[in-house]
Formats: C-alpha cells, structure tokens, sequence
C-alpha cells in the first residue's frame, strides 16, 4: 500500500502496553499518511497518545508492549522490520526528530557544534574539518548568529529559543525525508516560538522535507500545517486539510476542541468557552463504537456499536474524512447551549476599589557574606519597577507578559512573599512592607499558584487542605468544619466524596479547583491567579475559567489573572495590564484589545498569538534577540533594546510617560500620540 | 574557574579546618580524668600529679588550653607525646605518609576497577552479568573492613598456603617487590571494600544518565552505541563519581585505622589506636586532626576538579 | 502502607531483604530460647571444634557454642545499631529541617558546623568519643549516634530545602502560617521518604561499626557475645579454627546486608522515579 510519493505511511497501527493494572490501548488503528513535502499537523490533548506515534514510529517506544499490528512504513522502507544497526543507519539521517524540551535533548558537557559534528560525521563519510564547515552552514541556516562562536557554546551558555534551533539544525544536518515535532514550541515564550515556527516554514519550504508536526495546540498547528489529524483516546477522528478543519470542522470533538479554545476573534468571546463534561474512556480493551460516545452531545444508540474508523488511503490525500457516522446531521445542531456573557468595564464612579498598588517595585538578590566582607553593594536585580494599578470589586485584570517580566514576582509580592517597596492599598487599607500585612490582608486576598501538583501538599488529605484556611480566618471548628468543607467542594462543582483523598488521587483540573476552593475559603475580595491554567487541557482550562467566571459573578471576587497566553484574555478580563521587564507598558480594556493603537511590544505580542483561523492574515512582528537582564536602575524605556519603532536615543535615556489615548486606555511610550494612532491592525480577516 | 572561587574554598576549608580542631581538642576534653592521671597512672601522689598539671598548663581554662595548641600546631609544632614526651608532629606524618601509599594503592586499583565495572553493569542491567557485579557490590558494602581482612588473613595466609604474610612492613623503598608483598593483603581488602561501593555508585549514576532525555535524544539520531556511551552517557556520569569518589575517601580512612591495626602496618591509622589504647591524647588530636583535614583537602580538590570540569557551575 | 509493603516485595532487593530481615526479627525475639546452650558456659571438652551435630557451628577457644553466642549477640548488635540510628536520625532530621527551612545566616553557620563534623571520619569520630566515655555497648552506640547525626541532619536538609521551594509551603506561607506549623505539617512529612530510606541504609552501617569498635576492644568487653568482640577474640586462634572466625563474620555481613537491601528497595519503592 505504498507509494512513491508518500514519506511516511503509518498503516492500521495498533499498540498497547502491559501495566501493572493490565493491558492498556494507547493507539488504535492509526492510518496516516504524510506525502513528500507535506506537513501534516497532529493535535491531540493529554492522554491521546499524540507523543506515542513520534516513538512509535522511530521504533522507540518504551515500556513493556503487549501488542503491536500494523505497518509503519518510510517511504518504502518497513521500519519495524529493520534490525537495531539498520534503524540506527535511518535515524538522524532519513527520519530525524525534535523534542519538547531542547534544553533537556542537549548534552551539557558537549558544545553545540561537536553536536551537529556528530551528526554529520555519523551518517556521512567526512572528515572532521569538513563535519566542522558543513556545521557552521547550518548553524548559521537556522538564523543563529555568529555560527563559529556559536560552535564553541554550551548549551547551558543559550537561551532556550537559541538551543531549539541547534536541535533543529541537527535535525536538517542529513537532508531527511522526514522530522517528527514533538510539541517544539510548548516550552518557548510566544514570541521565541513564533521565531521558531517561521524558521521552520522557510527551511521546509527549500528543502521539501516532509514534516510530521504533533502538539495540544490547535493555533500553533494551523500556522504550519497542510493537513491536521485530530486524534482522540488514541484514534485519529477527523483528517483535513488545515482551512477545512478549522472553517468546517465536522467531528464533534474537533468543534468541541474549537470552541473551547479562547479565540480573540471570534464573534463569539460574548459566550463562554465551551467545556465537555466527562472524561476519555477506559483503554483496556479494544473499543466498541466510537472513541467519543460517553462525551458526544450528539450520541445515539448506533454510536456505540461496530467499529468506527477512518481510513487515509494514498491517493485522497485532499479529502476531507471524519470518523464520525452522523457528522452531516450534527453540523446543524448546536454543540450546547451557550450562556452569553458581557464583560464590560465597570465604571469608575461606581465600582468600589479593592487594590489599588502605587509605585511597587520588587528588588531580588542575595546580599553574600564575601560581598560584605569586601564592601561590594549586592547585585539586586529589579524584577518589579515602580508598577501602580488599581482593581475594583467584580473586575478582572489581566496581567500578561512572556517570562522574565516580572509577573510573578508582583504576584508574591502582593501576598508577602517578596519583600517589596512602594505602597499596597486594600479595601482602603494602606501596608508599605511586608511586615505590615496582617492576617486580614491575608484573608481579603488570596492566591492561587501555577501548578497544583506542587501547591496541594502531596500529603495532606483534601479535607485537611481546604480545613487551614477555614480555621485560620473564619475561626471554624469541630463539626462546623465538615459542613464547610463540603460547602466548599460544592462550590467547585466536585463531589463531597473528594474531601478524604489525597491529591495525586485526583485529576489536574480537580486539583486545581481544589486550589480555588481553598482560595474561597477565606472569603476573599480578591483573588490572585498565577497562571493558573497553563498546562491544563483546552476543555479543562474552559472548565476552570468558567467556574472563575460563576463565582466571580455570584460573588463579586476581583481577580488579577496573570497570564502568557493573549487570547485567553479577552475572554476573561475586562482591562488587561502589559509587562514588559518589571514595568507595566499598557493598560487597556480586554475586549477590544486586537484594536489599535498598541504599545510596540503588545503589538509584537499579538502578532505572536496563535491565530486559529489560517485564512486571516496576521501583519508580523519579529523580535530579535533575548530579554536583556535588569541589574540595577534603568533609565528609559524597558523594551528600547528589542523596540522595532524606536524612536532614537530618548528610548535610553528619558522614561516613558503614560498617555491616556482614550478612557481606560494608557499606553507608556514615547511615540507621539498621533504616530499611536495610525498604527495599523495586527489582524486583517 | 575563577581565582574568587578558589580564594572562597580555600578560606571555607580553613574555616572547616578549624571547626575540626575545635570538635577534635573538645571531645578529648570531656574526660573525667586529665592528662596529668593518664601519665602518671591511678596511683600518683597529688604532689606529683600538680607539678605534672603545672608543666603541662592543664590548669589553664580551656580556651586557652585550646588556643596554646592551635598556635603551636600553626607554628609545626603539635605537642610531645604523652608517652614517650617526644614530639609527635614528625611521627605522625611520618606514619601518614606510608598511610598514603597504602591508600594510594587502594584508589588505584579502585578506579580502574570499579569504573568499568559499574559501567559494564549499568549496560546489562538485570541480565546476568549485571546480578553478578551487583551480588559481589551488596556483599562489598556489607563486609566490615575487619571481618574481610581476618578472612582473608584465614584463607591466604594460613601456614599451609601461605600466600601473603599476615603483618610486617617492608618500605618500598628499600625493596620494592617485597614491599608489595607485604602490602598486598591491606590493599585488598580496602580495594575490595571500596571497589563495591564506588561501583554501585558508578552503576546507579550510569542508569540514570542512559535513561536521560539527552541520551535518548542522541539514539534518535542513529549515533553509535559506542559514541553514545563514551560521548554522552560516560561523560555525564563521571563528573558526580568524581564527588563520590572523594566521599568514599571518609570510608577509606576509617578502612585504614582498621586494616592496619589488623596488619600491623605503621602507619597513621595504627598509630590512631596505639594513643587510643595507652590514652596518648596529644598523640589522639594530633592524628585526628591530620586525618581529617586531609579528608577535607581530598574533598576540596575534588570540588575544584568537579568545578573546572562542570561548566554550568556559577562561581560566584 | 500494606501497598508499600507489597510493592517492596516485589523486588528482587526487597523479597530478599524481607525474608532476611524475618530471619533477623526471629532471631532477635526467640533467640535464646532457641539457643541450644548457655553462651558463656564453657565446654572444655570440646574447644574449637568444627561444625558437628552437638555444636552446628562449632565452638570456640574456651569450648562455648558459637551457634549459642550468635543467637544471643544478635539482641544487643541489632538494638543497638537501631537505637543509634535512631538518635541520629530524630536529632539529625530536626537540625536539618530547621535549618534547610530558616535559611540564610543561620544555615550557613550550621552547615559550616555539620560539614566540619562530616571532615572526621565516622570511626575516628566514634573511637574519640569512646576514647572519652569509657570502652562499653552502651557508650559505643551512643558514640556512633552522635557520629551519624551530621550525615542525617545533612540528607535531611538538602530534602527540605528542595521541598522549601514548591508552591504548598508558598500557599502555607501566604496563609500566615506559623513557622512551626510549616516545618512540622507542611515540610517533614515531604521528606519522610527520604529519611526512612537513608536511615535504613544508616542501620547498615551501625551495625559494621558497632561491630567495629568491639573489635578494637572498645565497644562490648568480654564476655559479653558481641559479634565484633567475637572475631577479635579468635584472632589468636584463626588459623587452628576458621570457623571462630567465620559465623560471626558472616553474621555481621548478613545483617548489614539485610539493611541495605531494605534501603534499596525501599528507595524505589517510596521515590517512584525508577521503572
């Protein structure tokens, strides 16, 4: 079943593990095929089996198989027929592959240039001053500069944009047929990624190298993809061309995946996201009907029987297929019943002001015992500049920036953490240190963190967990205690049940409503959420953000909801605050935020937003170079090093000042106001 | 590696160096009878236990009793023997530096024995060669340096076989090969010993590295086995068993007081449990101390040898 | 719990060291009642005999059953390298948590302490410390206590200071809750697993050391049947009877191994990274 055309065939692949708890499908029945040249994209959440096919088909896969069938076959070459030397003849040379983490796939003791030698030395004959040159060209190819320099690093002597691109040149090093991705770009800032992203469109498009490109990021796939598989509990349910599926996605699970991704513009971010109830079936057996019965709004009794598969056969590579048997009566039901939302800003006047910070600054850095000994002042670096906003009752502010602009350390700031200066207002209340914030600071507002692995103590029993804050600041005990808790879970929509486990019992998006039970607990005013949906599934991040959403509007709890990613934004804040190097650049109201005008770094990020829809044309900023570090005072502007419109010398030397361009719209720049106004859309349907 | 750096270990291993004498001069301190009683024995008039007292500034607070000794130690002076009242400065070195040898020895045949070992171990993990060097690594680690020697002593150097002799000292210097006869058995057996732990460590390190992303990700570029293990997998492995290999020193010098007891070999250790028998405290600080700063300077090469090496250190 | 214990056996280091340890717990609570003889009681007819059906591992230089001796010995070797460890353990763990925990000056000074400390050797340290009190068991455990408490309270520390950084003390500290609270709820039972393991793998070493300073006479005296003291007093008569030599020995071997493979499997067991 092969061609001459096709790089990659994988044909009806089915692989399970064996566990301790038994047999376990990770993939069933995969067909895929990737002709030459073509990128095909393959979306998948957590638990699809995504990263499985990338090891599957280098004949990786580790771990103990309890059955493996089907053809994995590149080009004509049947890759699980092929001894341990003959594979290793393939790899790096015919079929290459880039990690998640580039940082991790690096030697640390090795340069980076010995790397790519290596490579080139292994699966061509050449001598070692010719591995060398040909190395140099292809460091300087994947856009790093001075490559000879470059040669002699170590990887822990780069940034994390720097090495991915390394890890790409290595891959390219043996002209292959084909590279596998493995969510490349997942662990890069947005604007490193997009870097990325194009660097890769300009090298496929010379070299033809066809490209297998897997992540849980729908909007990442789209920019780079011909053609995106959608795979579900390890079966691919819908393949299409990448226009096709995103204008006319057929699977229910593909629409679903859509609409609860944030999508800035949509007409639709009135509604909320959308977020399946459920979870992905058992994996112990193969499947009878199809993969998405137990969560599909449109399931009928015919939805469970026989097997429901789709096929890519050569030949129909354009073609659009879903293994869905109804999908033509579906598209015209609606996939739920959507609640609308307005979020608008609320006026001064009226909403009463919970936080207002003025002129916060964060300074960390140790003061060394050597250093005192010989008089030198500590290196501190300024992670917080002088940063004043202010939050009203009911309101959300968003707080967005790549890493590295302070976001977090303003965050533990606000909780005493850090050790902060500059003045904290809560409820009217004024604390200039940490010192000064007392138990009912505290309990007005609270904090959730990133990772609920880490911030629910692995040990402690849910009820116990949610029992601390109960105690501490409403002064409950005894049998009122239980009631509480129970209270508590209900808020969060969790079962009551959930109180006597642990957390690894539990799933990442329960663990983390658990987080924002414990939040709730104290009956804050405000509450600070620190990233709290990165790493969370698109449907469990729409679950979380809805649940924020009801309880914001049952209660009227502020939240300052700091986060990386742009398009969630204007779904849930109502003002979004820019960060850039310690310092806020611009304050805005969330919806309207694809408007112009923009400071030039909120231009830079917009343009490196994921945009879902491939056919609007997206205007593109390229930011080169890294955040410069923030040792010491500055004067001027923080972005002037990376700033495409500079203005000239008064970016170093005079600090912006912020420029009210319309109500609720202040932008810290030095651009004159008129050149801010004409500044044109990123985004252009 | 900047000079910072050194100058900051330097000034950390004197600091050590002096918290070791301090722990070292105060243990010695805690006795319910003196020095004075330990000469002179259980039966000496008071008359004479005074004048003893007198020579040798024991009625003197501690502190200074303390300070007295650390300032004659900086000066190469490390008190007379209890004993004999000689100065024991020149016979502990002495005894330390045919401890080295002994140690010396040891290493040597640790390093080029246990490194291969572990590695081979760490490649055949869970076959049979593997839960061979494991066996022999977990009956290594515990065997008291004591129970092997006497052992050993049993089956090599009994009257019938006669293999090696059970103590005497040859200074290699004199004749080499009958020096290394009588060395042999002592080498053994810390060599076994020592061998058994830096394996199992050289295995686990080894495991961990060839499970490492960066590892996997260099057989994804069909590299050969060979690179992937000298080039990637050994490279990264050998830099903690160099910090390994300096703690297992500790174990090597309490191996040594052991093994030359045992042996009867003179040499620093030996001369350890000759003050501890005849209560020779000047004799007892004066090896500690020596011992364990040397302990202390091993480590400390160690970590610059790590540091030089590991360029991700931050030496600041 | 149960689950630990079912995970521990089945591993290789773990069925083995549980059965070995069995053995132990058996010996330790039964043995003199399963002692053949009296230990100290002498038998001049039969002095250093080999193996034989009255005498299973033979006798010794004053005719007493080494079989016996064993048996008995096995209580004080094993109680006291635990109780050892223990100490060292309890008082380490603490100096470690509240130092890994307060940080800054304070730590730095402790530390400075404790690796000053970890500069002596464990023997020399032990026999220094018995030099002092006095050559008995009782001393030498206490001896070797305090010997291992550095290296516990180091492990402990370098535990705590990686659980410091996760984000449920953060909450913990965001919450205003008390230092005492955080180090005793939040942080120790993170660092528990850890601890059991390394002080598992420290029982280990008790053992050879306690064996050790009897050895060198400066642990249990005679005519206690302490295994180390065992071996020493057969020196003299090593090569007419091996077997003086060899039970006690490979008793003291046994034990020690019990305790590392416990270690072993218990490290996999409660740190799942390992597959």
């Amino acid at each position: 079943m092969t061609q001459a055309n096709q790089s990659l065939l994988i044909d009806n692949f089915t692989l399970s593990y064996k566990t301790e708890s038994g047999e376990f499908r990770v993939l069933e029945n995969i067909d895929l095929g990737i002709a030459r040249g073509e990128v095909v994209g393959l979306v998948g959440e957590s638990g699809s089996g995504k990263s499985t096919i990338a090891t599957a088909i280098m004949q990786a896969v580790q771990g103990k198989i309890a059955t493996k069938s089907g053809e994995i076959l590149l080009g004509d070459t049947d890759l699980s027929g092929l001894t341990s030397d003959q594979l290793n003849a393939i790899r790096g040379n015919r079929i290459s592959m880039v990690f998640q983490d580039a940082g991790a796939s690096l030697n640390p003791t090795l340069a980076l240039g010995e790397h790519v030698i290596q490579v080139l030395r292994r699966h061509h004959s050449m001598n070692r001053v010719e591995a060398k040159n040909e190395s140099i060209r292809l460091i300087e190819m994947v856009g790093l500069a001075d490559p000879e320099l470059m040669m002699t690093k170590y990887p822990h002597e780069v940034s994390g944009g720097e090495k991915q691109r390394l890890v790409i040149a290595m891959a390219f090093a043996c002209d292959p047929n084909l590279i596998l991705f493995d969510e490349p770009t997942s662990a890069l800032d947005a604007t490193t990624a997009k870097n990325i992203l194009d660097l890769f469109r300009e090298l496929q498009r010379k070299t033809g190298v066809a490209a297998l490109f897997i992540s849980h990021d729908l909007g990442t796939v789209a920019e780079i993809a011909h053609r995106v598989a959608v795979i579900y509990a390890g079966h691919i349910v819908e393949i299409a061309k990448t226009a096709d599926l995103f204008h006319q996605p057929r699977h229910p699970y593909t629409r679903s995946l859509l609409a609860s991704l944030p999508n800035p513009m949509s007409q639709d971010n009135a509604h909320n996201l959308l977020s399946l109830a459920g979870s992905l079936p058992p994996r112990d057996a193969p499947l009878l009907g199809c993969v998405f019965a137990e969560r599909c709004p449109f399931v009928e009794s015919k939805c469970r029987e026989g097997s429901i598969v789709i096929h890519d056969d050569e030949g129909e590579i354009e073609s659009h297929r879903t293994a869905c048997i109804k999908w033509n009566e579906a598209l015209a039901l609606p996939l739920t019943e959507t609640v609308a939302v307005t979020k608008t800003v609320p006026s001064e006047g009226d909403q009463q002001q919970i936080l207002e910070v003025v002129n916060l600054s964060v300074r960390i850095g140790k003061h060394t015992f050597i250093d005192r000994l010989f008089g030198k002042p500590p290196k501190m670096i300024h992670a917080v500049s002088n940063v004043s906003f202010s939050i009203h009752s009911g309101e959300t502010l968003g707080l967005v920036g790549e890493s590295g602009c302070g976001k977090s350390s303003l965050a533990r700031a606000l909780t005493a953490l850090r050790d902060f200066e500059g003045e904290i207002k809560l409820e009217g209340q004024s604390f200039k240190s940490p010192a000064d914030i007392n138990k009912l600071y505290r309990s007005k507002l609270q904090i959730i963190f990133q990772n609920p692995d880490f911030s629910l103590n692995p040990r402690q029993k849910i009820s116990t967990i949610l029992s601390r804050p109960l105690k501490l600041y409403e002064n409950i005990s005894g049998a009122d205690l239980q009631g509480a808790i129970d209270n508590l879970l209900e808020q969060v929509n969790l079962p009551v049940e959930y109180k006597n486990r642990y957390p690894h019992q539990l799933s990442g998006g329960e663990k983390q409503r658990i987080a924002i039970a414990r939040a709730l607990a104290a009956k804050p005013s405000i509450i600070i959420c620190d990233e709290i949906t990165a790493g969370l599934d698109a449907s469990v991040q729409a679950s979380i953000v809805n649940l924020l959403d009801v309880i914001q509007r049952e209660r009227g709890i502020a939240y300052l909801f700091i986060t990386h990613d742009l398009n969630l934004l204007s779904h849930i804040a109502n003002r979004v605050a820019v960060m850039y190097l310690g310092q806020i650049v611009e304050l805005r109201k969330a919806h309207d935020i694809n408007t112009p005008p923009y400071h030039p770094y909120t231009e830079a990020l917009l343009s490196s937003a994921p945009i879902l829809d491939p056919d609007v044309e997206v205007r593109r900023i390229r930011l080169e170079g890294a955040i410069p570090s923030r040792i010491g005072d500055f004067k001027g502007c923080p972005f002037e090093s990376r700033c495409p419109r500079r203005q000239g010398d008064i970016c170093s030397s005079d600090d912006p000042t912020g420029k009210e361009l319309s109500t609720e719209h202040k932008i810290w720049c030095h651009i004159d106001q008129d050149s801010l106004m004409r500044m044109p859309p990123i985004w252009k349907i | 590696m900047s000079l910072q750096y050194i100058g900051k270990r330097l000034f950390y291993l004197v600091v050590t160096a002096f918290v070791v004498s301090m722990i070292v001069f105060g243990i010695t301190q805690i006795l319910p009878a003196n020095a004075a009683v330990m000469m002179l024995g259980e039966y000496a008039t008071p008359d004479a236990l005074a004048a003893v007292e007198e020579r040798l500034g024991l009625n003197r607070p501690v502190a200074v009793q303390y300070l007295d000794w650390v300032w004659g130690i900086l000066q190469g002076d490390m008190g007379n023997s209890l004993r004999t009242d000689l100065p024991v400065g020149p016979v502990v070195f002495e005894a330390l530096g045919r401890s080295l040898i002994l140690a010396g020895f040891a290493l040597l045949s640790v390093i080029v024995i246990a490194i291969p070992l572990g590695v081979f171990a760490a490649l055949n993990r869970g076959k049979k060669g593997d839960l061979f060097a494991s066996f022999f690594s977990y009956v290594g680690i515990s065997m008291p340096e004591f129970v092997l020697a006497t052992l050993l002593l049993v089956v090599l150097s009994r009257p019938e076989i006669g293999l090696f002799p059970a103590s005497g000292y040859v200074p290699l210097s004199e004749d080499f090969f009958k020096g290394l006869w009588h060395i042999a058995l002592p080498v053994i057996t810390l060599a076994i010993i020592l061998t058994a732990h830096v394996m199992r460590m050289v295995r686990s390190e080894m495991i961990d590295t060839l499970q490492s992303e960066f590892v996997i990700a260099a057989k994804m570029r069909g590299l050969s086995k060979y690179t992937v293990l000298v080039h990637h997998a050994l490279r990264n492995s050998l830099l903690p068993t160099i910090t390994v290999l300096a703690l297992d020193v500790g174990y090597l010098i309490g191996g040594i007081i052991v093994v030359e007891e045992i042996f009867a070999f003179p040499g620093v250790g030996r001369l350890l449990i000759v003050a501890v028998q005849e209560r020779d405290l000047t004799m007892l600080q004066a090896g500690a101390l020596v011992m364990s700063v040397t302990y202390s300077l091993v480590n400390l090469f160690a970590d610059m040898a790590y540091a030089y090496l590991d360029r991700r250190i931050q030496y600041d | 719990m149960i689950d630990i214990l079912k995970r521990l056996v089945k591993q290789p280091q773990g069925l083995i060291g549980a059965i070995l340890f069995s053995i132990l717990a058996i010996a330790i609570i039964f043995g003199p009642m399963i002692a053949p003889y009296d230990p100290e009681t002498f038998h001049f007819g039969s002095r250093l005999n080999s193996p034989s059906l009255d005498f299973w591992m033979g006798t010794d230089q004053f005719g007493r059953d080494i079989f016996s001796r064993l048996l008995w010995g096995a209580r004080s070797t094993i109680t006291l390298s635990l109780l050892a460890t223990l100490m060292a353990t309890v008082i380490g763990c603490t100096i470690g948590v509240i130092s890994g925990y307060i940080g800054g000056r304070f730590d730095e000074i402790v530390m400075r302490f404790i690796d000053a400390a970890m500069a002596i050797p464990n023997l020399l340290f032990s026999l220094m410390v018995v030099t002092v009190l006095g050559s008995n068991a009782t001393n030498a455990m206490i001896a070797i206590g305090i010997a291992f408490t550095p290296g516990m309270a180091r492990v402990a520390r370098s535990v705590t200071l990686s659980v410091r950084t996760l984000d449920f003390v953060a909450a913990a500290d965001a919450r205003g809750e008390s230092g005492l609270w955080i180090t005793a709820r939040e942080i120790t039972p993170n660092i528990l697993a850890s601890v059991i393991v390394e002080g598992t793998i420290r029982v280990a070493f008790a053992i050879m050391l306690l064996a050790t300073l009897s050895f060198l006479g400066l642990g249990a005296q005679p005519p206690a049947p302490e295994w180390g003291l065992m071996v020493s007093e057969a020196r003299e008569f090593m090569f007419k009877s091996g077997w003086t030599i060899f039970w006690p020995g490979i008793a003291i071997a046994t034990v020690a191994l019990t305790f590392n493979l416990l270690g072993d499997a218990l490290r996999d067991v409660l740190n799942p990274k390992t597959h």
